[in-house]
């Protein structure tokens, strides 16, 4: 049975979680965080950073940045 | 006569053949009649014991996540109990010093506030932290925030500069990451 899963893509932050026997269960990403910031980056050498990360380079790289 | 009748009827209809319903009635002997019934009351109890026994499975379902949260608070409790015992003594000898601040100089003072310092750290370093080495290293955005840039064409670009806040590691995964000034040039 193929399971359903909720994304809530918000402005600020976004979170992901999947119903598991009848209550929605929030997805923690790879960092273990519940709430993934909404910002999506490109590091110096073409990796692509999302969320945490991607906010913590931003300074350093604002050109390859997006958020909002 | 009518046997061969229904011999063809059961055989059933070819894949091929149109769906046609017959002009003469359809009969089946008894026997057939009474394996089919038995089939399908077969089938209502293996339902009935199905739903039952996902009825169960939800229940314990529900019950087993309940447990594991109320385990899961609890846990976080005990770890946070551990952890402040651990520092005790360290705030013990904060007491100790205030204690004689009022009569002591600022040099025995300073040495007493260093021997704390290496103290908390070590005891720190036993519940599995490690600094993030920032200055000299390349940027990673899994251990460094990059929080000033500078241009400087001498330099290689992503080298950490300046580190503004120290950064921590648990166990190797960050807590909280150091705080630096990177190379940037465009």
């Amino acid at each position: 049975m193929a399971k359903v899963i909720g994304i809530d893509l918000g402005t600020t932050n976004s979170v992901v979680a999947v119903m598991e026997g009848g209550e929605p269960v929030v997805i923690p990403n790879a960092e273990g965080a519940r709430l993934t910031p909404s910002v999506v980056g490109f590091s110096k050498t073409g990796e692509r950073l999302v969320g945490q990360l991607a906010k913590r380079q931003a300074v350093s790289n604002p050109d390859r940045q997006c958020d909002r | 006569m009518a046997e061969k009748l229904e011999q063809e009827e059961i055989a059933g209809t070819t894949p091929e053949a149109e769906i046609e319903l017959p002009a003469e009635e359809v009969c089946f002997q008894s026997s057939d009649v009474e394996r089919m019934l038995a089939a399908i009351a077969e089938k209502n109890r293996l339902h009935e014991e199905m739903a039952d026994r996902l009825k169960r499975l939800q229940a314990d379902f529900d019950n087993f996540r309940r447990r594991t949260r109320q385990e899961k608070e609890e846990l976080s409790g005990i770890v946070a109990e551990e952890i402040i015992a651990k520092l005790l003594p360290v705030l013990d000898n904060f007491e100790r010093a205030l204690s004689t601040a009022a009569k002591a100089d600022a040099v025995s003072l300073r040495s007493g506030v260093e021997m704390i310092y290496r103290q908390l750290f070590q005891s720190l370093e036993q519940l599995g932290l490690t600094p993030v080495k920032a200055v000299g290293e390349s940027f990673n955005p899994q251990h460094h925030e990059a929080v000033m840039r500078v241009e400087d064409a001498e330099q290689t670009d992503g080298l950490i500069v300046d580190e503004l806040q120290k950064g921590y590691m648990v166990r190797n995964k960050v807590i909280r990451p150091s705080m630096v000034k990177v190379v940037s040039n465009n």
